[in-house]
């Protein structure tokens, strides 16, 4: 099949001033690529919809019904859903998930300013090394990061009790104190996620026009006047974009409890995830996991679109 | 133009082949037997102690080896694995024709999820079954399991060399709570740094299982009314056991973060520790990973509540072999379970020698088959093990996982100090009620 | 004219060297050596346990470095032939999803980039919905999709369902979009069909995306987890994560060295492709930010 392009001549010759064939000839025009197209989608299309757009869909039935692999799945309606709603460990969750994104958005969000505000600050050999440095992290797995922090926060022999023993600290149950052991997650999460924060606020920093600052030198500007009225403001998308990924990601995270506390002590690092994903290991029936899976999704979407909404229009328009 | 598009739908074609090809190097399907004739059965057996993980993969070379009609493949599962593989599983329609299985049976029962024995195996093997071991198996009138065993899961150990460096009696362990405090207030003092004086459960989970016997001990009777109705933990007997895991914490007595998990002797082997509070299998670990400790170890009954009246501390638990509903090969399994563990006593009596004579038979003949072997002589554990602890130890109860463990959560965090008994119980409760209301208890309650 | 060169001098005039800078300068190094150390710390731990005998990892007293350099670790891990196996798998796997989703993914790119065809925007939305549903919304129906589909315990289960991503799509299309479209007209006049031009325009041009993108998916299948441990069954299968996480509950739970020393070794493959590609990877973050 070959692809043709009406050629000028050709489109003379069809010179009729009636208005349905000029629609049709500008849809085909519109349209024209419209075999190749299919053909270059058809792989992607066909994975998405198998592996995600169907599974999606599938979920969302499956969550009206109970079922446990050795019988016929059974409808019982909106009971998962309630189910849930009415589970105090799953609000319970919900809350540590939230508490989780409080302990590592932000400070990653000023780390990486700061570590960006440097970065823009020192030698190209410099900054090269930082950069290298701060994304290395990234490159390593959750399961190893676990075992690496799991050695560290060992209550008798590991490395942070004997640091702090060295000033004459007790002993902390990092991993075994239910006060402790979210943020004792907490710090490898954002160790790992550190990289590609503040990589991408290097990258918008670096584009921020430096005759705004040299302007504002010339007016007697400091540091901090500088950063609160230029930079910031000029940042604001990128700020935001990584709040509202920072936020998705650091709510689902799964893998860090999963390997380093399964949930515990005392569900303190039960991250909403980790309760679905104990659920579905645990329960007779997958129609709850399913259910509380399908309510996560709506609290995200919820949260990241009153993120976007709330912090768009509290800047100020620069 | 004609060969580009061609390239790509050659490239696409080839792209799902592989994909099938690859799909088709997937593990070997097993249905059916093959052209020999030969059946292909899959078993999955849990990670124990190394010895009983040694015999498990003897047991089924043995019996491979011994006819040629059925080929068992055995695959061992470490425990924190287990649950999610075996969901997996059976979410796929592919659970393991025969595996091994710890607990009540009842919920698996009630899901359809497992072959009834009497069809694969022989009546006489099920009817050998000791009493002790019945409950486990059984549920009106069919079996559902083969039980392997039954063990304590809650003894005290201790380590002979750190009682008498602390002036205490190496050959006595403390039979009450008070003794134990008083040693440990003992203990301290000598210990070094690193070492704790006991090792005891400590998170909620753990607690769930272990103390229903302790339960039982310092209330007697477990977390449920006996007709199932109402929760039944707001009393002094609770309360008491709350508070004297909170003085072992508060008291330092023990590690904030668990050295070993409670069913491994590990922080016991590597001298952490002082007591240690495990099943009595522990034993067998250190007899084959810590030889050196096994004179030095002492084993006894878990010290008693004040008011305990001569009740148990512990639990019996057990270990079965069941058979997958869905299984294709139920009477190939049937075989193997029988020739292995309901035969010849010959074939399970490693099972109990290698395991330092730990474990509890169900079976007459494999009982005195055990008794008669001549390292018995040479395990004096083995006695109170088996003449002192197991006959008035408790079977495990039988309402649903979730009562136990909101009980274990209570009891973690009292101890812990995140919760007062009060608020411990009351969130116990109601999480005990939520689990009596949505699966209709009352009515499933054991009629005695 | 003296006024004027004094006042050219002055702009010329390096500045001071006064305390205040020399304090700056000093801060600027502190701060920067701090974030090398704590990104690096944990690693180089990671490193130097490799070398510890078991009872040195955990240990009271605390000992920093071990006793003796114990490169008995390292060897013992790589005459381990489940490993050495499960590091193979898992690389073939790797440069199969790579390549996959690269193809695929750019094929899809540069239709909704250049092409223009019925549905092109009801389709493109339905792609970039697909990025905002959570992974565990549909982690457990989707395994029991691969589970129908009889691919379970194999390499086609840990290729073919993830190939597609709408974000990688959203990527390369930016960056197709940034192609000036003279050249595309260029080539047209010289007769070459949209097919053509893709093969010989735009895949030569996609090196840089290719390689953050390729590196990011490659490290995706590397690092991968929770959807193995679901999928993959069989020991022989297993990807190095699984690998690692079987062995730290079993043998590694007392054998801390050999567990740490495994850890090194299965992170060495990516953090060298990482550093061979850095320059890239680094430059073009960017992309990834912007919308």
């Amino acid at each position: 099949m070959t692809v043709t392009h009406p050629t000028m001549t050709e489109t003379e010759a069809l010179v009729v001033p009636d208005a349905r064939n000029a629609r049709r000839r500008h849809r085909r025009y519109l349209y024209r690529d419209g075999k190749i197209a299919y053909w270059l989608l058809l792989p992607a299309v066909v994975l998405l919809g198998i592996f995600v757009i169907w599974p999606a869909l599938y979920a969302a039935y499956l969550s009206f019904h109970d079922w446990s692999f050795y019988k016929a799945p059974e409808f019982v309606g909106w009971r998962n859903y309630t189910n849930v709603l009415t589970d105090p460990l799953f609000w319970a969750a919900i809350g540590r998930g939230f508490v989780f994104v409080a302990m590592t958005v932000p400070p990653m969000l000023l780390l990486a300013f700061g570590f960006s505000s440097l970065v823009v600050a020192v030698a190209r050999r410099f900054a090269g090394a930082l950069k290298v440095s701060i994304y290395l992290p990234t490159i390593i797995s959750t399961v190893i990061t676990s075992i690496i922090f799991v050695v560290i926060y060992d209550y008798s022999g590991g490395l942070l009790n004997a640091f702090l023993g060295l000033f004459g600290i007790d002993p902390v149950a990092w991993l075994g104190d239910p006060k402790w052991a979210l943020l004792a997650i907490a710090i490898p999460a954002i160790w790992l996620g550190m990289g590609l924060t503040s990589l991408i606020m290097v990258a918008a920093m670096i584009d921020i026009p430096t005759e705004y600052y040299e302007a504002a030198a010339m007016e007697g500007a400091n540091w901090w006047q500088k950063t609160f009225f230029i930079t910031i403001p000029q940042m604001k998308n990128i700020i935001l974009y990584l709040l509202v990924t920072g936020f998705v990601a650091a709510i689902q995270q799964l893998d860090l409890p999963l390997v380093m506390t399964q949930g515990g002590p005392l569900d303190s690092t039960t991250l909403p995830n980790l309760f679905i994903f104990n659920h579905f290991t645990n329960d007779v029936n997958v129609g709850y996991s399913i259910a509380a899976a399908l309510l996560l999704f709506v609290v995200l979407g919820t949260v990241s679109a009153l993120i976007f909404r709330f912090v768009n229009s509290e800047r100020l328009v620069d | 133009m004609r060969n580009s598009k061609g390239r790509i739908i050659a490239a696409g074609a080839a792209l799902l082949a592989a994909g099938l090809a690859l799909s088709a190097c997937s593990g070997g399907s097993s249905d059916g037997s093959d052209a020999n004739g030969v059946q292909t059965i899959t078993f999955w057996h849990r990670t124990f102690t190394p010895p009983e993980n040694a015999w498990y993969k003897d047991i089924v070379k043995q019996f491979n080896a011994s006819q040629s009609k059925i080929k068992v493949v055995d695959t061992e599962v470490p425990a924190d694995a287990w649950d999610q593989k075996m969901k997996a599983a059976q979410a796929a329609g592919k659970a393991p024709d025969i595996y091994t299985h710890s607990g009540p049976i009842q919920d698996a029962v009630n899901a359809g999820q497992l072959y009834n024995l009497d069809e694969v195996v022989d009546k006489s093997a099920l009817q050998e079954i000791l009493p002790i071991a019945q409950s486990v198996s059984e549920i009106g009138g069919k079996f559902y399991a083969y039980p392997l065993l039954v063990e304590a899961q809650t003894v005290l150990f201790w380590n002979k060399d750190m009682l008498t460096a602390a002036g205490l009696d190496p050959e006595q362990g403390p039979t009450t709570w008070d003794e134990l405090m008083a040693d440990c207030a003992k203990i301290k003092p000598t210990l070094k740094s690193g070492q704790y004086c006991i090792s005891p459960a400590m998170d909620a989970a753990t607690f769930a299982w272990s103390t229903v016997g302790q339960q039982y001990n310092f209330s007697g009777h477990t977390a449920l009314t006996d007709d199932w109705t109402k929760p039944n933990i707001d009393n002094d007997g609770y309360r008491a056991l709350m508070n004297e895991y909170k003085q072992l914490w508060d008291n330092g007595y023990m590690p904030k973060q668990a050295l070993a998990a409670y069913v491994e002797g590990k922080d016991f082997g590597q001298k952490k520790v002082a007591f240690k509070v495990s099943g009595s299998w522990m034993m067998s670990e250190i007899g084959s990973d810590y030889k050196d400790l096994l004179t030095k170890t002492g084993v006894g009954a878990f010290p008693d509540a004040p008011n305990a009246d001569g009740r148990t501390a512990t639990t019996l638990g057990n270990f079965k072999w069941v058979i997958d509903a869905k299984s294709k090969h139920a009477k190939a399994a049937g075989q193997f379970l029988q020739w292995a563990i309901a035969g010849d006593p010959a074939n399970v009596l490693p099972f109990f020698v290698n395991t330092q004579f730990t474990k509890i038979p169900v079976r007459q003949s494999v009982q005195d088959a055990v008794s008669k072997d001549e390292g018995a002589a040479d395990a004096p554990w083995s006695d109170i093990l088996i003449n002192k602890i197991a006959p008035t130890a408790i079977p495990e109860p039988t309402y649903p996982w979730d009562v136990s463990l909101a009980v274990g959560t209570a009891m973690e965090s009292v101890m812990k100090g995140a919760k007062s008994p009060d608020d411990a119980i009351k969130t116990a409760d109601a999480a005990i009620a939520k689990v009596i209301q949505q699966n209709d208890l009352p009515s499933k309650a054991p009629k005695n | 004219m003296a006024v004027v060169a004094q006042e050219v001098a002055a702009i010329h005039r390096r500045p001071q060297r006064t305390t205040s800078w020399w304090l700056y300068a000093v801060g600027k190094a502190v701060v920067g050596a701090i974030f090398i150390v704590a990104s690096l710390f944990p690693l180089l731990w990671l490193v130097i346990a490799g070398f510890k005998s078991k009872t040195e990892v955990i240990s009271t007293p605390f000992q920093f470095f071990p006793e003796v350099w114990k490169w008995e670790n390292y060897a013992q891990i790589l005459g381990d032939p489940t490993f050495l196996l499960t590091m193979g798998w898992t690389f073939l796997g790797a440069v199969l999803f790579t390549v996959l989703s690269l193809t695929v993914n750019s094929l899809a790119a540069y239709a909704f980039a250049r092409l223009d065809f019925r549905f092109k925007r009801t389709l493109w939305t339905i792609v970039i919905t697909t990025m905002f549903i959570p992974g565990m919304t549909i982690l457990l129906t989707s395994f029991i999709v691969v589970t129908d589909l009889g691919m379970l315990d194999s390499l086609a289960v840990l290729v073919i369902p993830g190939a597609a991503t709408a974000a990688m799509i959203f990527f390369i299309r930016q960056f197709y979009l940034s192609i000036p479209s003279s050249l595309e007209e260029a080539a047209m006049l010289d007769g070459c069909g949209r097919l053509r031009i893709f093969f010989f325009l735009f895949l030569p041009l996609s090196k840089p995306p290719f390689v953050v993108m390729g590196i990011t998916a490659f490290l995706a299948y590397w690092n991968s987890y929770v959807w193995p441990i679901l999928t993959i069954t069989s020991p022989d299968k297993f990807v190095v994560q699984q690998f690692l996480a079987t062995f730290r509950t079993g043998r590694g739970s007392s054998e801390l060295g050999l567990l740490m020393a495994g850890s090194v070794l299965a992170a060495a493959p990516v953090i060298i492709l990482f550093l061979i590609f850095q320059r890239q990877i680094i430059g073009n973050i960017k992309m990834a930010g912007l919308k």
